[in-house]
């Protein structure tokens, strides 16, 4: 109650002020009117009684200063008043006010829309209970914790002592049959703890539960919990939708397996994943009812995400020394492994713990990183905005001395001066950052696309929250109060007699401050150093681009052919591939055609085992395989250096040949011809070689050389998918629809859009493209602000020496001595930053320096490049001024004196 | 912001809130009473009373009301409120103590 009524009372004082001090100037008239009835009632004059107690009652203003003491709102009154009159200054000075502000909106945005990024990626937290208790296991690889075997999985998850849950989650997703939509819904499968351990509640009907996840029940195992985004998508946020069935797995969809829907979950949850939301889960026991071959059981095959809660009081150390052991017990006795040699290299492997309490690391490592550096560069743009509005307000300090100066004179404290110019900054501050965080919530989305790389089953919730609002809140004031410390400080000591100082003796002092030119100065580096690896980074993706990796990808698209399981076994399958390849070389637009199991670049990689006949097995004899088909030289653009390509008549009974690339053949045979000869390739067997190929980039486009070895692809019936691979005589969009129709029309075989060879090659370059892009767009924004920074202080400058500019042109001066000057101050202050810059720029550059490619860090040209543009800027941004020192007129310049 | 220098500090509050526990009065009569009621030793100056006054009122001991005095002139009154009855009885006790302390030690020896 108390507290209540003082609040009321403090805030009647606050917004009611001048009632409250009305009633206290009434409460003390009445006071001294009794006062004088009494004194005249003891028989004094009526002038003698008021005199008397006029004397009695003395200073009445004191009595009011010291009630409003009292009334303790006095500091909040004087931030009020100052804020009213921060806002007042401002609309007086409307101009710079926008400027200053747009500055700060602009830099606060970036930074506000990067920070959004690192919020989702790194900050949030998993929508469970006790988040922090969660860990990721897995092998240690360089991408994080690796995927678990199921009977792993079976075994930490029975043997362990360290986690209070140890819970699955499988890797790749499973699509299910929705007919209504193009979008088909993906989900997993989970294992029947899953939820429990997370606890996360239905929202509707129930989860799945341990025993829907029973390996010895094949019948009940087929329900499904969707996520509440399909429920509305799909199911139009029914009730109903329990009991109803979805259909998983199947093409063609007869083949689907239907499940039953038993539950749905709450918006919040939406996968471990940050970026992928699950549509549905289906228990790990029901994988073998959709998948051909089912993974339960084998002891090699990777597939589960494992997720763990750890008990209170284990630390991760201990869990993973655990977990080691449990492992090493799994490759000993549990695992019937193909053979010793993988034994050896599995028991290589060591396990990983890692802290999942914002979800599985695998986003966090592909942009973590890039993520960071992009904040750290944002950081830069906001010190760059700064810069701009202490001068600014150095600028405008200078411009209110005389001001300042009375209130000094009559009495103001410093601290009390200081605190009204910090208000000005926090006002300018706090309405940057309320137009910056409108920038943010329209840019950030677009960050967030950028990031999802083009994949529709990607989607970053980068909505502002809390955190976010917060930072945005703290950053725009911490800005705005370090930016605002330095002008007042040097404002408020301004001393009295400056007030008697005449615009002359002002100008005599000549020049721009120490301060106001290191500013500048400092601008400059910051843009130099963001412009040099923007730069870079752009120099980079262009090489990526553009360089040549061994094969075309202009015209070159692929789709993907997926047999059915049924009816397309061994020959019959090999007919069925060589009858669709003839029908797309027939095709009309079509120049060349070929089939390919693996892409250069995009799904490369099955590495094996090579040896040559007749001579001894080098143990790291490793090469990279790839079926192809006759024609894939032609489509890719590889040149056969020997030999001829395959060609229909190696056939299923007729020698298995191969080609190799020219690495290999430089590799294994040196100066001879390989041609003729016969190699072995891990399980392909005895191959003869028939050519030798140029060599091309095939894991990466970073890498040095691959050896690679092509295999026909249709001598073996071993694969059910091939990708078609067209070279196209037109537009390829075009052609791939017309491919596809002809290849669907054939016969009942999943056919996946076509995708150009250069855009699914640009999807690998997603850090690249992510930080060129962003970059240069920080490193634009940088070079905006400074060179506003540049006009804005020329500006000023000119302005402030008119009079003298005036005396030199009515002296004689032509016009260019007067603008010369103006221009080299330019250059000079650029200069300055440059020689600032380049050693920052030579120094942090080599931070990019794994991401570069084609370029070096500190390489001559692009930082040549950086200086003459920054030059360029610095002589566009003096224009205006000179031009306008140029056009002063002598006359009322001097009248102005 | 001069404190009360005529009184020791805070027993202006304590005189205020005895006072005015008799019955509600404004600000004039109080200065009156405490005089009266003191044999005219104690002479509270208008620039101590009204902002101990505000202060009471601040921390809620005490409420202000506008009433019709005598001849027919508006004054504000002031009233003790249940904390500033609670707050008088701490108080007067607080002073109790205090005085018999200082007077133990003035009349030793």
């Amino acid at each position: 109650m108390r507290v209540l009524k003082t609040v009321r009372l403090r805030l009647r004082s606050l917004f009611r002020s001048s009632h409250v001090e009305d009633e206290l100037a009434e409460e003390l008239r009445n006071h001294l009117e009794r006062q004088i009835e009494r004194h005249r009632a003891a028989g004094l004059s009526s002038g003698d009684a008021r005199a008397a107690a006029r004397r009695e009652f003395g200073n009445v203003a004191l009595i009011q200063e010291q009630c409003r003491d009292t009334r303790g709102v006095v500091w909040l009154e004087d931030f009020m008043r100052d804020v009213m009159y921060a806002l007042r200054m401002m609309r007086r000075a409307p101009g710079h006010t926008a400027v200053t502000a747009l500055s700060l909106a602009v830099a606060l945005g970036a930074n506000t829309a990067t920070f959004s990024l690192v919020n989702t990626l790194l900050l949030r937290r998993l929508p469970v209970t006790n988040p922090q208790e969660l860990v990721e296991l897995g092998s240690e690889t360089p991408n994080g914790p690796g995927n678990f075997p199921y009977p792993l999985y079976e075994r930490v998850r029975d043997q362990n002592t360290t986690f209070s849950h140890v819970v699955a989650v499988s890797s790749p997703v499973i699509r299910g049959d929705d007919d209504s939509s193009d979008q088909p819904p993906l989900g997993r499968y989970v294992s029947g703890n899953f939820f429990d351990a997370l606890s996360i509640r239905a929202a509707l009907g129930r989860l799945i539960g341990p025993d829907d996840d029973r390996l010895d029940s094949p019948d009940g195992t087929t329900v499904a919990v969707i996520s509440n985004g399909l429920w509305q998508r799909m199911f139009g946020q029914e009730s109903s939708v329990l009991g109803k069935t979805l259909a998983v797995g199947g093409t063609p969809a007869r083949t689907a397996v239907r499940f039953t829907i038993v539950g749905v979950l709450p918006p919040e949850f939406q996968g471990l994943t940050v970026g992928r939301s699950d549509d549905f889960y289906v228990p790990l026991s029901s994988e073998p009812r959709i998948s051909p071959r089912s993974l339960l059981n084998s002891p090699g095959a990777g597939w589960l995400k494992v997720v763990a809660r750890l008990k209170a009081g284990v630390s991760r150390q201990t869990a993973k020394a655990e977990l080691d052991v449990i492992y090493s017990g799994f490759i000993n006795d549990g695992a019937p492994l193909s053979s010793e040699a993988t034994r050896r290299q599995l028991r290589a492997r060591r396990m990983a713990v890692e802290p999942a309490r914002a979800g599985l690391s695998g986003p966090r490592r592909e942009f973590g990183r890039p993520v960071l550096l992009l904040m750290g560069a944002v950081a830069l743009v906001l010190i760059v905005a700064c810069a701009n509005v202490v001068n600014l307000l150095l600028a405008r300090g200078l411009a209110r001395r005389g001001e300042i100066g009375v209130r000094l004179a009559i009495g103001a404290s410093r601290g009390r001066l200081i605190r009204q110019l910090l208000a000005e900054s926090a006002v300018l501050g706090l309405l940057g950052g309320s137009v910056g965080l409108a920038f943010a919530v329209w840019g950030t989305p677009h960050l967030a696309t950028l990031m999802a790389n083009e994949d529709p089953g990607v989607v970053y919730d980068v909505a502002p929250d809390r955190t976010v609002l917060l930072f945005t809140l703290v950053v725009s004031l911490g800005a705005a109060l370090a930016t605002g410390l330095i002008p007042a400080v040097r404002v408020s000591r301004s001393n009295v007699p400056s007030l008697r100082e005449d615009a002359s003796a002002r100008d005599a002092r000549g020049g721009l401050s120490a301060w106001t030119r290191g500013l500048v100065a400092f601008q400059v580096a910051l843009s130099l150093l963001l412009l040099a690896g923007a730069v870079l980074l752009v120099t980079t993706l262009r090489n990526l681009r553009t360089g040549d990796f061994g094969f075309d990808r202009e015209g070159v698209l692929s789709m993907r052919l997926e047999t059915p399981r049924a009816g397309y076994a061994g020959e019959r399958r090999l007919a069925y591939f060589r009858a669709a390849l003839e029908r797309t070389r027939s095709t009309p637009g079509v120049r060349s055609a070929a089939l390919s199991l693996g892409m250069p670049v995009i799904s490369a990689g099955v590495d094996m085992s090579f040896e040559v006949e007749g001579r001894p097995r080098e143990p790291d004899a490793i090469v990279f395989v790839n079926d192809v088909t006759d024609g894939y030289f032609e489509v890719t653009g590889t040149r056969l250096l020997r030999g001829r390509d395959f060609g229909p008549h190696d056939g299923p009974r007729s020698t298995p040949v191969a080609i190799i690339s020219d690495t290999v053949a430089h590799r294994y045979f040196g100066a001879r011809d390989p041609v003729g000869q016969r190699v072995g390739v891990g399980n392909r067997g005895m191959l003869e070689v028939v050519g030798v190929a140029a060599t091309t980039k095939y894991q990466s486009l970073r890498e040095s050389d691959s050896p690679i070895v092509y295999v026909n692809a249709l001598q073996r019936a071993d694969a059910s998918g091939l990708n078609l691979i067209v070279k196209a005589a037109g537009n390829p969009t075009s052609t791939g629809v017309v491919v596809r129709r002809a290849i669907q029309d054939m016969a009942p075989v999943r056919v996946t859009p076509p995708l150009t060879l250069s855009s699914q090659i640009d999807r690998t370059l997603i850090e690249e493209r992510l930080i060129a892009r962003v970059l240069g767009v920080f490193a634009l924004l940088a070079v905006v602000l400074a060179a506003a920074g540049l006009y804005g202080v020329l500006a000023y400058n000119t302005a402030r020496r008119t009079g003298e500019i005036g005396i030199r042109l009515a002296l004689g001066a032509t016009r260019g001595a007067v603008l010369w000057p103006v221009l080299a101050e330019s250059a000079k202050l650029a200069a300055l930053g440059i020689a600032m810059g380049v050693p920052a720029a030579l120094a942090l550059t080599r931070l990019l320096s794994n991401l570069l490619y084609g370029v070096a860090p500190t390489d001559p040209r692009v930082l040549g490049a950086v200086v003459l543009c920054l030059f360029c800027v610095a002589l566009i941004a003096a224009l205006v001024p000179a031009w306008r020192a140029s056009r002063v007129n002598p006359l009322v310049a001097l009248r102005c004196e | 912001m001069s404190k009360p220098t005529d009184l020791v500090q805070g027993t202006l509050d304590l005189l205020i809130l005895k006072v005015i526990a008799l019955e509600p009065m404004h600000g004039w009569a109080v200065a009156q009473r405490i005089s009266q009621m003191s044999n005219d030793v104690l002479q509270v100056g208008q620039g101590s009373l009204y902002p101990a006054l505000h202060k009471l009122e601040q921390q809620g001991w005490i409420e202000a009301e506008w009433r019709d005095s005598e001849n027919n002139r508006r004054a504000k009154y002031y009233t003790l409120t249940r904390e500033g009855r609670r707050a008088l009885n701490q108080e007067a006790a607080q002073w109790e103590r205090l005085a018999a302390a200082i007077s133990l030690i003035v009349h030793h020896g």
